[in-house]
């Protein structure tokens, strides 16, 4: 017995078939599940060059090798395509019911490849698959398409749903995939990819088992980690956090901090109960990424977090997770329930916009859920378009007479309402700051803060370096979830895997921008593990925690029936991580060219705040990175030995197989 | 090897009208087939079937039982971590979530009567959470 189903189906759009292909063991054990077995697949049949919104793309739903199998944090599905918005690899990463129902549909994945002449979706119950119309549901949002399909496929097994919103048709390249009514794999631009694809949602209603190798020693384990994850914090005021924060943020040493902590808080408040402290810290950018918290005297006691929790309705739960960070809030009389902020959101909407308008964040968080557009992307092109109005690059009359300013929840209304339609002024905003830079004067293209063409996620590289390194050297790039400093802190693999080092409670700030020996094997740590945990389908807020307290690598083995050490999964995630990037080479991409936007490296260097006078040379952090991952220093590509050394060779020449 | 059905079935379709995946076909008055790629061995159709004419997945002869003594879960509010696996892999969707029990709402049994007592959401639990019993004995 093995907790994966061997099999992953292939749903031609062009041709309206499907097919299953069968994988062996070893392919597993090389590639993982979620996004290891995507990249895989997806090197080995998609053309060189694919136009990412035409034909030759493929939407993969990846599932994890954990997922139902009676661990934890295991209810992440993965969606991987070629992004649009970058021209790189692009996976993205949700949480919900749909990772189980992928595996329930007797699939570890469901890719779709060609492009259908008409809307569709793909439906799935214990009888197989079926590709039915779905021009009723198409001009729909998100929302009302999955209350819909669920009606009309509710027999006596709910279905799961995952679909696009009016972003996602309008082929917006800052839009995403939603299910489980709000919950969106919003990175990357995939929606668009679903949207190119005329594929509007995936409804799945199987019933098939899932079961560990050995579930004992599974559930003992998880009995275990249920109870070591558990902090009761419920007395813990939001004040108290953000006086944490600003301690850390002030202190002449850095601090490194606890995974414990991002239990509690995650269980109080949810990611969003990190913004006090993050503010507190530097960590947030304000202003896109110009200001500092001294620009919003009071924003902690204006925007309490305290006051989301008096908002909420009841803890929301993906499946198999005892922590329970999401939420489902209500504002009497003025929103209907809704999924709550998450810290990214209430940073896009609130500090990098300088509003204090949570009712706004709320009305706005619940649109692009339902429209299937990404906040992060999407407050970013927000506040880049209010500094290019305050310094005159875009004016009243190119915005049909809306005043831009800063704070504004009426031009943060008009501007969003606009982009998930693609229409007005806002239109220009819809597929992301780079190329709404493009179309404005070239100084404009400082202000498009990005890497690659993503706009990036809310945690300052000019406190944590790796933050801006990783979001710089990922295959898929301006990302937040793939690494950073403060990972390799909180995920403690130095207790499981040999010869990394611990981190020290505290050290130097300066020697956080070094590229030496402890700073590029711990970023190089991060980029494995985040793969190898991304194979195995788990959630990153679990992982934060730490491998001392959360038992993914004797999970994985437990699961699967393998015997493999923590290093030798770190080796897969290497791998994983390597071929990630050949895609990016095959596609042409020259990593050299991709870096966050100058501004996050302190250049210029702040005048105020936390992060005052920081800048850094994040080159020579890529380099290092790249030399200790095995890819050529200089250059970023991987080396042939590195490619030969992870058995890849076979892959990545012409014609390759797995 | 997944649930089959032997000669002595007499076609009377409790097993089709039961199972939850539509695995079972068969006309009236004649013997039923299982299909094994759609079968998930849940075991109800031999619960339900009144001549003794299934086999398990471990080759034993199924025994019929009254429904009013079939297994149902009871959540233990204790253990329950409210992962919801349970209400995931319930082949019926009889579990839900019980708005009023906290703020981390657990799992109820909210439709009994559907609930084909497969055990499938015990065997889920990660925290051994659920139990299942026989209602009426329990009651007593």
């Amino acid at each position: 017995m093995k907790s994966y189903t061997g099999k992953v189906l292939w749903v031609d759009l062009t041709h309206g078939t499907w097919q299953e292909e069968t994988l062996s063991d070893e392919i597993y054990k090389k590639y993982l599940g979620g996004i290891g077995l995507g990249a895989a697949l997806l090197y080995r049949d998609m053309p060189p060059k694919a136009d990412p919104l035409g034909p030759d793309n493929i939407l993969g739903f990846m599932t994890g090798l954990l997922t139902g199998a009676g661990s934890f944090f295991t209810g992440r599905w993965m969606a991987v395509a070629k992004s649009p918005l970058t021209g790189t690899w692009g996976d993205s990463n949700c949480g919900g019911t749909l990772a189980l129902a992928i595996k329930q549909s007797g699939y570890d994945g469901i890719l779709f490849k060609g492009a259908s002449d008409h809307p569709v979706y793909l439906y799935i119950d214990s009888k197989g698959p079926q590709l039915l119309d779905a021009s009723p549901y198409w001009g729909k949002d998100a929302i009302e398409t999955e209350d819909l399909l669920i009606e009309t496929h509710k027999s006596k097994k709910k279905p799961a749903v995952a679909a696009i919103g009016r972003a996602g048709e309008k082929l917006s390249l800052i839009s995403g995939i939603v299910n489980d009514r709000g919950r969106i794999a919003g990175r990357s631009g995939l929606g668009a990819v679903m949207g190119s694809k005329k594929l509007k949602a995936v409804v799945l209603a199987g019933s098939k088992r899932v079961r560990a190798h050995d579930p004992i020693k599974t559930k003992w384990l998880s009995l275990k980690c249920s109870r070591d994850v558990m902090l009761p914090l419920q007395l813990l005021p939001s004040r108290l956090v953000s006086m944490f924060g600003s301690i850390i943020g002030h202190l002449p040493m850095g601090m490194s901090q606890n995974g414990i902590l991002v239990a509690g808080i995650m269980r109080k408040w949810g990611s969003v109960g990190t913004l006090p402290a993050s503010v507190g810290m530097g960590d947030t950018p304000f202003k896109n990424w110009a200001g500092t918290k001294y620009d919003m005297p009071g924003f902690n006691q204006k925007v309490d977090t305290d006051f989301i929790l008096k908002t909420e309705k009841r803890k929301y739960h993906c499946r198999e997770c005892p922590l329970g960070c999401g939420g489902i809030v209500e504002l009497e009389g003025k929103q209907a329930e809704s999924h709550k902020l998450e810290y990214e959101t209430s940073a896009s909407f609130l500090t990098m916009l300088m509003s204090t308008d949570l009712e706004l964040a709320y009305e706005m968080n619940d649109l692009l859920n339902r429209e299937g557009m990404d906040t992060i992307s999407a407050g970013g092109c927000v506040a880049f378009a209010m500094e290019c109005y305050e310094k005159g690059w875009i004016t009243r009359e190119d915005t049909g007479g809306s005043e831009l300013n800063w704070g504004s929840s009426e031009a943060i209304r008009i501007l969003l309402t606009q982009m998930v339609v693609r229409q007005g002024f806002g239109a220009l905003l819809t597929d992301g700051v780079k190329r709404a830079a493009e179309k404005l004067v070239p100084q404009a293209a400082d202000s498009a803060i990005h890497a690659g063409g993503q706009e990036i996620a809310y945690h300052d590289p000019r406190l944590d370096p790796g933050m801006g390194l990783h979001a710089s050297v990922d295959p898929t790039p301006g990302r937040h979830t793939t690494g950073a400093q403060l990972y390799y802190d909180l995920y403690k693999l130095w207790t499981r895997v040999p010869g990394l080092k611990p981190a020290a409670l505290f050290y130097p700030k300066e020697t956080k921008f070094e590229a030496d020996e402890y700073r590029m094997k711990g970023a190089v740590a991060v980029s494995n593990f985040t793969q190898f945990y991304n194979g195995m389908g788990m959630c990153y807020f679990g992982m934060l925690i730490g491998v001392d307290r959360v038992p993914v690598f004797e999970w994985a083995n437990s699961v699967t029936g393998w015997n493999l050490k923590p290093e030798e999964y770190m080796e897969i995630g290497r791998r994983i991580q390597t071929l990630r990037q050949m895609f990016n080479i095959r596609e042409g991409i020259d990593p050299r060219k991709i870096n966050v936007s100058k501004r996050l490296l302190g250049d210029p260097p702040q005048t105020a705040g936390p992060n005052k006078g920081v800048s850094f040379d994040l080159k020579k952090l890529k380099k290092g990175y790249w030399k200790e991952i095995g890819w050529d220093a200089e250059t970023g590509i991987p080396t042939t030995e590195t490619v030969a050394e992870l058995d890849l060779t076979d892959l990545v020449k012409v014609g390759g197989v797995l | 090897m997944t649930h089959t059905i032997i000669e002595a079935c007499t076609g009377c379709t409790a097993c089709v009208k039961i199972c939850p995946v539509a695995a079972i076909s068969g006309e009236r008055k004649h013997m039923h087939v299982i299909n094994a790629a759609i079968c998930i061995d849940c075991g109800a159709c031999g619960r339900i079937c009144p001549s003794a004419s299934i086999i398990n997945e471990e080759g034993e002869l199924c025994q019929s039982l009254k429904k009013s003594m079939w297994l149902k879960p009871v959540v233990l509010q204790s253990k329950c971590v409210a992962c919801g696996a349970c209400i995931q892999v319930c082949p019926t969707s009889v579990l839900e979530f019980d708005e009023t029990s906290g703020e981390h709402v657990i799992p109820t049994l909210f439709d009994e009567k559907n609930c084909i007592g497969c055990s499938f959401c015990e065997a889920a639990c990660p925290t051994h959470a659920i139990e299942m019993s026989v209602p009426a004995m329990s009651k007593t």
